[in-house]
């Protein structure tokens, strides 16, 4: 009752209850094992509390999944896990039944053959509209830079994309054993 | 390439509808509770006012911690001789924590709620010959492996304080000892006593000490506690004292003043006025404000250690008190804590533990009476 009487506990309860799925998504999305993503996830919410202040009015997705990216680059330098918070959670989703990334139809599998082709940086953006449902400026906003910067990587992005996904030869049936040749002139 | 896009989301290897019941809601609200458990730091003003907080707080908890040990020695005067000063010939190492765990309205005065998390912790030693004394700080952000009493679920460090929410002043006397004995063996310390003061309990000291000076820059009206205050110096009594603390509405283009800072300026007003000549040898004044207290103040000393200690503190005047924080460094995996900085934290608790001159002290400025005009 006291903690609901503090308009920033209440503040983060509603933003917590709200996002959660959504932090929880875009972390599975990019983390080898499920359990790994409860680390993202507690840091994530962790550093956000913390920052309460510095949140943006309205939708806190961007500003979340900025913090989540931050967490996963600082997770990804290093192996050496800490497990301050969210161990309930870790050892939830390492028993829980997440979808298997790896394991899709051919059409899923030629789709991420493609993703795989583009840099890093296309891919990221690519994936926060398309996986994590941001529009081009909330996508900006998690990366740091510009809308405008945004739409015109995006449309770049994009177009190497297509060429890639063209090139896998889709409509060709079952897909038999590895695929001749998905490199594209971008190289990997 | 029309269809690029569309494809991309259709191969989405975690739709929304996989996501949905997931967790399940018990899971999601003890994250949430665990988050809650560590105490919000504002980040912008955290950091350059961090050093400053610190003094400030360790001087209020450590002025309040007098007064707990001289409590039972004012009330009990009548019948109990005052035992003769000077050194028991012993260090003593006393943790004060000032905690926030008194369930009640308006009692969150660090925006936090109220089920018991240590926001302060300070390692008070005394010398043994009671010349000098000095305070150690342990920041809260501090990740340390915790002692079975206050462990939380699953292994792996933790934040200083969650141990406190679980095993209590006990255990966080314990932590001290274990995370000191892990920096090396002869740098384990010995808790000898702790102190805890509820925050809940400040509006009825500061009543008690007949208000508490501050000065804001500019006139503020917080619609959330209905505080208002005018621009200057004034003198505030326990109510709006706790609402000056839980001020955060009303400034927004106060730029630099913000909670933190004003809870700090408070802090340090208080301390002086406790510290002040005058209140603590008036043990009317001494006792009104220990009865003020009650129960925000609890300590696990007896009657005949308090005494002692009381009349031990008389001879130790406030500039040969050391306060320090902890050797802290950024913990390079996770923004939002800090790691000790081993080498220098082990130098300082071998201090410690041996009673031995703390290494490069840093005195603190004089607290300031006005705050932050």
């Amino acid at each position: 009752m006291t903690r609901l009487a503090d308009p920033s506990t209440a503040r983060f309860k509603a933003l917590y209850d709200a996002n959660f799925q959504a932090v929880l998504g875009y972390a599975l999305r990019r983390v080898d094992q499920p359990a790994d993503a409860a680390d993202v996830v507690s840091e994530t919410f962790l550093v956000a509390w913390r920052r309460l202040d510095d949140a943006p009015a309205g939708d806190y997705r961007p500003w979340l999944f900025g913090i989540a990216r931050n967490v996963l680059l600082n997770q990804h330098r290093s192996t050496r896990r800490r497990a301050r918070l969210g161990e309930r959670l870790r050892a939830f989703l390492g028993g829980a039944d997440v979808p298997d990334p790896a394991a899709g139809v051919a059409e899923q599998d030629r789709v991420r053959r493609a993703l795989a082709t583009l840099s890093a940086a296309d891919r990221e953006l690519l994936t926060l509209i398309a996986w994590d449902d941001l529009t081009p400026s909330e996508a900006a906003e998690v990366l740091g830079i510009a809308a405008g910067t945004a739409r015109m990587r995006l449309a770049r992005a994009r177009e190497r994309f297509a060429r890639a996904l063209g090139d896998a030869a889709p409509g060709a049936g079952h897909v038999r054993g590895v695929p001749h040749h998905f490199a594209t002139e971008e190289g990997r | 390439m029309t269809d690029d896009l569309f494809r991309l989301r259709a191969s989405n290897p975690l739709a929304r509808q996989d996501l949905d019941g997931l967790v399940p809601a018990s899971e999601r609200a003890e994250l949430l509770e665990e988050i809650l458990m560590s105490a919000p730091v504002p980040a912008r003003t955290q950091r350059p006012h961090r050093a400053r907080r610190w003094v400030a707080v360790i001087g209020a908890v450590a002025a309040v911690a007098v007064l707990a040990i001289a409590t039972p020695l004012a009330l009990n005067r009548d019948d109990e001789p005052r035992p003769a000063a000077a050194g028991s010939g012993k260090p003593v190492d006393i943790l004060v924590i000032g905690s926030d765990s008194r369930s009640c309205d308006g009692c969150e005065v660090d925006g936090e709620r109220g089920a018991g998390r240590s926001d302060t912790t300070i390692l008070v030693h005394l010398a043994a010959d009671r010349g000098s004394a000095y305070a150690v700080s342990i920041p809260r952000d501090l990740e340390v492996s915790a002692p079975a009493c206050g462990k939380r679920r699953g292994a792996g460090p933790q934040l200083w304080n969650m141990a406190y929410g679980k095993g209590g002043g006990a255990c966080l006397a314990e932590q001290l000892e274990s995370v000191t004995g892990e920096l090396c063996e002869e740098c384990r310390v010995t808790v000898d006593h702790v102190v805890e003061l509820d925050f809940a309990a400040i509006p009825a000291l500061v009543d008690a000490l007949d208000g508490v000076e501050v000065c804001l820059p500019e006139k503020v009206a917080d619609p959330y506690t209905g505080g208002r205050f005018r621009k200057g110096d004034q003198t505030l009594d326990g109510q709006q004292a706790l609402d000056y603390l839980r001020l955060r509405h009303g400034l927004d283009d106060g730029g630099d003043l913000d909670r933190i800072t004003r809870q700090q300026a408070f802090l340090a007003s208080m301390t002086g006025k406790i510290l002040a000549a005058g209140t603590l040898s008036d043990l009317a004044k001494v006792r009104a404000i220990l009865e003020a207290a009650g129960s925000g103040l609890k300590t696990d000393m007896d009657l005949h250690a308090l005494a002692e200690l009381a009349a031990d503190l008389d001879g130790i005047e406030r500039n040969d008190v050391t306060l320090m924080t902890a050797p802290v460094k950024t913990d390079p995996q996770n923004l939002s804590a800090v790691l000790f900085d081993e080498t220098a934290a082990a130098a300082l608790f071998r201090a410690v533990a041996n009673d031995a001159p703390a290494p490069s002290p840093s005195k603190p400025g004089e607290p300031r009476s006005a705050g932050v005009c």
